[in-house]
């Protein structure tokens, strides 16, 4: 008897396993047909940009690869020259200069505007009556186009008429010439570039509402103060912001041409010839496309290189608060 | 009855059912849904207009697009490109095409302005993408650079079988400066003569007799010009009045220089020769009219402009060309005439006279056609309307007559200066094939040497250091061009 009902019992289980692995089987070949699926899907819709991306950046990008180690006149075929861009560079008195002032702009530009954007940040993030108008007046140059803002500096920096010299003179201070002084132009250019730090600044707003107010209430209870707080606190939780704004801000600072372009065409006396105003016009005015192209892939070393380097030392002052530190 | 859920696969289902079928209906020959076009055509007299065409389908969808409706009948249609600074100068290149147009019913023309400074560079660009306009007004100083890429076309075949356009009938410098190697490349014209403007308002302000008409008055030298400049300069602040003004663009050095015995390049264009005596006294005269004797303002006390200021009674003497009488001739109240450049140590006063050309892309589609447009523009009656229209000198000999341009710039003007200067006073830019590329390099320690922070000395090492190599970097075959 006990024989018999043992038997039963392992077919009844033999029975229910085997339906169970057949259930299971139907169910993940059906989760696979549908992922399968979910990412035909995706991919449909994402191949309009695929296909843009690949056509208008990754095939131009390779070209120009190829053509740095060409001379290539654009009207003429490109013809080897292995190496000779990158001889010729570093005898050109120019890529030094351009080098120069582009890296002169960068590393003063960038930590500035980090600091306008975060002190504009945190007074925008305050309780107050119509702060969201006074964000959207500090966010409203960064969506003025880079040529309609290079000409209302050039008028605000006008020596004769502009509002900088007016502002000076009521101070009683000597009038300047700015853009038109080879050592006042880089700095007219930083300064002109704080005017568009609303893009920074409302990243970092965000960050400043994504910090619990619970800490700044423990901070409180314990006795602290604001400077404690904001250094303690609010410094540490924002570093992932600090960090993309600043990463993003140099990469973007080794890049500045617009405004060299429309408000001084390099000058006076080359003190704005930025990197890739250089490069334009050895591309485009020069027919030297494949030195510039060189010099494009030369910036991207430099720029890959200052990404990378910001990025090993980012571990050693950005939190995340998702990481155990 | 239960309601289905909105998915998001039904919505993405829907999404290429819809854009699947939008697709087959616009590749396929399905006859249906049939659509109706009615097109607004209107010709008036040859101009180019815009019109709004009409497109309606099925009664049910309405389409508007701004379509361009050229003149003339069918045949060759060829695209032109052109510049005009203002509307004035815009209606006068209207009215050649308009001209053109009626003349040569069976060549629609598509006129482009140019706009903006980047021309060349996208001039480069449209050729290698194969959309250049197939005839293409040039500065001549430019062609070179084009040519020896193989972007202009050799007209001298055209030249050879024409009955219209002949060497002879041109200033022989402005036709010969586009000949290269056996070939023609462009043909001139509009000439732009450098010659000083001067406010008679000023001049009478300061009690000081105007300057010579004559351009080998003795005392029209460098000393007697600053001895003027002097008189006419007085004044503070942004009441200041000033003798003589020119742009700081480093081409307007080369009158100075030429007229010095100087140059920036030698005669073969291999050597850089800014270290001249010539050159560099010039240099130097030019510096100190700014930061010695003060008759020239600074950038920063001339920011509403040259324009501006000469109009406004605050400049005396300027330096500049024919198209700029129509801006002069539309000022309230100002009242200007033309002089000579001065003289320094040099044989004669020099000045620059570039030259604007007409130029044939090599790969021009309908290359017949587009020599038949820059033909008519650059014979006779485009010349003849070109002087009309006031702004420029036409190159061909004989039209820009004493007579003809009082008539087009002004009666009481001395035209006489801007004829000789044209034919007898004209240096030679030295243009090589990277005019672009050493411009750059001589602009800005030029500004420099102005700006007073650079000696003509420092100036002719730093630039030489970058010319001399330049120019022995261009292979023989591309040397030789006469100058512009």
């Amino acid at each position: 008897m006990a024989g018999l009902r043992w038997r039963r019992l392992r077919r009844v289980a033999t029975v229910t396993s085997e339906a169970t692995a057949r259930t299971v089987t139907a169910r993940s070949a059906r989760r696979r047909g549908l992922l399968w699926r979910e990412h035909v899907d995706a991919y449909v819709f994402l191949a309009p940009w695929i296909m843009g991306f690949v056509a208008w950046t990754v095939g131009p990008m390779l070209a120009s690869g190829l053509l740095a180690f060409m001379d290539y006149e654009i009207l003429l075929p490109p013809v080897w020259s292995g190496l000779n861009n990158l001889s010729t560079m570093a005898k050109d008195p120019l890529f030094l200069t351009s080098l120069g002032n582009t890296a002169y702009y960068t590393f003063i530009a960038v930590p500035l505007q980090v600091a306008v954007a975060l002190f504009a940040a945190i007074l925008l993030n305050q309780k107050l009556r119509g702060v969201s108008v006074h964000r959207t007046a500090f966010y409203l140059p960064a969506l003025t186009p880079a040529v309609a803002n290079a000409l209302v500096w050039l008028w605000i920096f006008n020596p004769q008429f502009g509002l900088a010299n007016a502002g000076l003179r009521l101070l009683g201070l000597p009038a300047l010439k700015w853009f038109m002084s080879p050592e006042l132009a880089k700095p007219s250019m930083i300064i002109m570039s704080l005017w568009g730090t609303g893009g920074e600044m409302l990243i970092f707003l965000a960050g400043l509402q994504g910090i619990p107010e619970l800490y700044y209430e423990a901070a409180r209870v314990d006795g602290a103060r604001t400077r404690e707080m904001v250094r303690h606190i609010t410094i540490p939780l924002l570093s992932p912001s600090i960090f993309f704004n600043t990463v993003v801000g140099i990469i973007g600072s080794f890049q500045v041409f617009t405004t060299a372009f429309i408000a001084t065409g390099g000058g006076p006396q080359n003190a704005t010839l930025f990197y890739v105003l250089y490069l334009f016009r050895n591309g485009f005015q020069y027919f030297k496309m494949g030195y510039a192209s060189a010099l494009a892939w030369v910036l991207f070393a430099i720029t890959l290189a200052f990404t990378l380097l910001q990025f090993r030392l980012g571990r050693f002052w950005v939190y995340y608060e998702a990481e155990a530190k | 009855m239960a309601i289905r859920p909105f998915a998001r696969r039904r919505l993405l289902k829907g999404g290429l059912a819809v854009s699947g079928a939008a697709a087959l209906a616009a590749c396929g020959a399905t006859p249906t849904p049939q659509v109706i076009e009615k097109v607004v055509t209107q010709i008036v007299e040859g101009t180019p207009q815009t019109v709004v065409e009409t497109v309606v389908v099925k009664e049910t969808v309405v389409v508007e697009q701004q379509v361009p409706v050229e003149a003339g009948g069918g045949g060759a249609s060829v695209n032109i490109s052109f510049y005009a600074d203002d509307l004035a100068q815009q209606a006068v290149w209207d009215g050649i095409f308009t001209a053109f147009m009626q003349d040569n019913p069976d060549i629609k023309l598509r006129p482009q302005q140019v706009l903006g400074e980047d021309y060349f560079a996208r001039l480069q660009v449209l050729m290698a993408g194969g959309v250049a306009p197939e005839v293409m007004e040039m500065e001549s100083k430019q062609v070179p650079g084009f040519v020896v890429r193989n972007g202009m076309l050799d007209l001298q075949p055209y030249v050879d079988s024409s009955s219209v356009i002949k060497r002879d009938d041109f200033i022989p410098y402005q036709w010969d400066k586009h000949v290269h190697a056996g070939g023609f490349y462009g043909l001139p014209f509009s000439i732009s003569t450098v010659v000083i403007y001067y406010n008679l308002a000023v001049f009478e302000a300061a009690g000081v007799n105007p300057p010579t008409a004559t351009w080998d008055d003795p005392d029209w030298s460098f000393a007697g010009f600053l001895d003027t400049a002097r008189q006419l300069t007085s004044g503070e602040g942004t009441s200041a009045v000033f003798g003589y003004m020119q742009t700081t663009w480093w081409p307007y050095m080369f009158p100075w220089l030429w007229s010095n015995g100087g140059d920036v390049l030698s005669e073969d264009r291999t050597q850089c020769t800014l270290g001249g005596e010539g050159t560099q006294g010039a240099l130097q005269f030019l510096a100190d009219l700014i930061n010695k004797d003060k008759v020239w303002p600074t950038p920063d006390q001339a920011t509403e402009g040259m324009d501006a200021m000469f109009g406004s009674d605050r400049i005396g003497m300027t330096p500049r060309t024919v198209q700029n009488t129509s801006i002069m001739n539309a000022t309230e109240g100002l009242r200007w005439n033309v002089a000579p450049m001065p003289k320094g140590d040099g044989q004669t006063a020099l000045t620059r006279a570039p030259s604007d050309c007409y130029c044939i892309w090599s790969q021009a589609p309908a290359k017949d056609a587009a020599w038949k447009v820059a033909e008519w523009i650059t014979g006779p009656k485009g010349a003849d309307l070109l002087l009309k229209g006031g702004y420029l000198m036409p190159a061909r000999k004989g039209v820009a007559t004493a007579d003809s341009l009082h008539q087009s710039i002004g009666e009481s003007i001395n035209v006489e200066v801007l004829i000789d200067g044209t034919e007898n006073h004209t240096g030679r830019q030295p243009v090589t094939v990277k005019w672009a590329e050493m411009g750059d390099a001589l602009g800005s320690g030029y500004e420099a040497v102005l700006a007073g922070t650079k000696t003509p000395a420092e100036y002719a090492a730093e630039t030489c250091a970058i010319i001399d190599p330049m120019m022995a970097s261009i292979p023989a075959d591309q040397q030789g061009w006469l100058g512009d």
